[in-house]
């Protein structure tokens, strides 16, 4: 089982996230802006990091960077809830800049844990969602 | 009409299209992380061993709606994406010369437009559409 961040200003994306994160038995932390998502992540170090890309204080942009350059092997996936453009072209930019995966909202239960089973290296299943563009 | 009207008609119009579609991008957005959580939830209340056949046919109605309201959603992305820029380098100088006619109409007959192009002037990075909006 994995130890997973979740970062998004949504509280019930992050507390649905946690549903369904800590009934596979994964364990969960949550931050509702990249700041106080890299200081759970300096004390703690995830095995996934899952991040919106647009939020308050820092965004998941800088959330990738610091994560990357502190620790290359860590995995980060972005979520991005699409709707204006510059969100959509933020997508390439996230993967450019180090982002292991990218998931595009709205998504399903399904869907999101073949993201994190491909992350962890795990068997994902054959009908997962996940795009890893 | 004067064409002066016609103009100002256009611009009016231009404008109403460009509020719509960033209301629909914000709109489409905000669904979209309503919508993940709308169906994440439908995905864990299915999962429940002791649900009546009445309760599980309730959620799946609530899940079909949200992947209508999903198609929905994508629609109005659709819709704003128009406004995906696309940036090109572009000779300022260039660009407003071909906007002249349109300035001298929207100026007026008693009013005459003259434009000098600054020769030394670089180029610019731009989305060409946006450029003329502004101008």
């Amino acid at each position: 089982m994995a130890h997973i961040l979740i970062i998004d200003d949504e509280p019930l994306m992050r507390t649905m996230l946690r549903d369904i994160f800590e009934r596979q038995g994964h364990s969960v932390q949550e931050a509702p802006d990249g700041r106080a998502g890299l200081a759970l992540w300096r004390q703690n170090p995830a095995d996934v990091v899952l991040t919106d890309i647009f939020m308050p204080e820092k965004d998941g942009i800088e959330v990738i960077l610091e994560i990357k350059r502190s620790r290359p092997e860590a995995k980060v996936a972005v979520m991005t809830g699409g709707g204006q453009a510059r969100q959509l072209e933020m997508v390439p930019a996230a993967m450019i800049l180090g982002a292991d995966r990218a998931i595009q909202k709205p998504f399903d239960r399904k869907a999101i844990l073949a993201l994190i089973g491909n992350l962890l290296g795990e068997r994902a299943s054959p009908d997962g969602c996940a795009t890893s563009t | 009409m004067t064409q002066q009207q016609v103009s100002d008609e256009e611009l009016r119009r231009s404008q109403k299209m460009e509020a719509v579609e960033q209301l629909a991008g914000g709109g489409a957005h905000d669904f979209n992380n309503l919508l993940t959580i709308i169906a994440g939830y439908c995905d864990l209340l299915a999962e429940g061993p002791s649900l009546t056949q009445d309760q599980r046919q309730s959620i799946e109605q609530i899940s079909q709606a949200g992947q209508r309201a999903a198609s929905l959603t994508t629609q109005l992305l659709a819709f704003s994406c128009r406004q995906i820029l696309h940036p090109m380098v572009l000779d300022l100088n260039r660009l407003v010369a071909t906007i002249e006619p349109t300035l001298q109409t929207q100026a007026g007959e008693h009013i005459a437009v003259t434009i000098v192009p600054d020769q030394a002037l670089g180029r610019v990075k731009a989305d060409p559409p946006s450029s003329n909006r502004s101008s």
